[in-house]
């Protein structure tokens, strides 16, 4: 059982590590564009939203890991 | 593969009963029918052994558990340990949230697993909605838990302030990405494994005699399915209670 739950965690993380990356460029790419629309300044937003949604993603994911370290 | 056979078309959505409020389509669909049928499917698994103990008769069977009370009493163990694992003592008051939508998702995904089922959970509005659910229970218990202090979340502590305009949207970017990245792991991975499946189904009728190879592929493939539908539920479970626990101890 043990052992078992352990496996599960492995496969958990590594499903997570994946969602984590896309759901914050996702994020960022639906910011920008209604921030765009709203001040009417295509594309700055988008671009510079693509960039911090994509290092939001890095740092999710940073987290995740130093989590498991912290356990070991 | 003829031409009525889509394997995407055990997604669609078809109207059973026609309702509309005000004008919005609320129809009962086939998506809503097997929600209610894991509804029920959950109740009848955790009152039927509790039936059996109402009559009073004294035979020794009656001081052993049934099978299903073992399986039911399996499942809140689980989730028990889940939630004192990752949040501690204080999150015991948030068990029935994270029991419910383990359940619902884990019986939803697994009766999609059943022939000419339909899977709910293959519908990312279905996986937002709960999602959405958790995102915002969460901001409010961590409002209510902390006031105005909840947007120090939002700043690592101990960074010097000129970092301060770029990681606060950083912070705030990966706070929302989390409904997201909740609902379209758990509704990808229901849609790619059920189209997969469905593919690789007709691939056997296809190939004629060589369809063996194909037919083996699907029974290692229901499986790994079947696994992932636990694992899913899972994931979900265990994100909520991390959730709960960030929103209770800032940082």
């Amino acid at each position: 059982m043990q052992n078992d739950q352990k496996d599960l965690k492995g496969l958990s993380f590594a499903y997570r590590i994946s969602s984590e990356l896309i759901a914050a460029v996702i994020v960022g790419v639906l910011l920008g564009l209604f921030l765009d629309k709203l001040l009417d300044t295509k594309p700055i937003f988008l671009i510079s939203l693509i960039i911090l949604g994509f290092l939001a993603g890095l740092l999710n994911i940073y987290r995740l890991i130093s989590r498991i370290e912290k356990k070991q | 593969m003829s031409k009525g056979d889509s394997p995407l078309k055990q997604f669609e959505i078809k109207p059973l009963v026609d309702l509309e409020l005000f004008g919005i389509d609320i129809s009962f669909t086939n998506s809503s029918l097997w929600m209610v049928i894991t509804t029920i499917l959950i109740l009848a698994f955790f009152s039927l052994p509790f039936l059996k103990s109402n009559n009073k008769t004294n035979s020794i069977d009656d001081l052993y558990p049934s099978r299903i009370q073992v399986a039911a009493e399996l499942g809140f163990n689980f989730i028990t340990n889940l939630i004192e694992d990752t949040v501690g003592k204080e999150g015991k008051k948030f068990f029935p949230l994270v029991f419910s939508l383990f359940m619902f998702i884990l019986f939803g995904n697994i009766l999609g697993m059943v022939p000419y089922s339909f899977t709910f959970t293959s519908h990312v509005i279905v996986t937002f909605a709960l999602a959405l659910g958790v995102f915002i229970f969460v901001t409010v218990l961590g409002f209510v838990k902390h006031g105005i202090k909840f947007f120090s979340f939002f700043v690592i502590p101990g960074l010097p302030w000129y970092m301060l305009p770029l990681l606060i949207p950083i912070e705030i970017i990966s706070y929302l990405s989390r409904p997201i990245s909740l609902s379209v792991r758990l509704f990808a991975n229901m849609l790619a494994g059920h189209t997969l499946l469905k593919v690789f189904a007709g691939f056997v009728s296809a190939l004629g005699l060589l369809g063996i190879l194909p037919l083996v592929f699907i029974v290692a493939l229901t499986g790994l399915e079947i696994l992932i539908a636990f694992l899913q539920a899972y994931v979900f479970a265990i994100l909520t209670c991390l959730y709960i626990n960030d929103a209770l101890h800032l940082h």
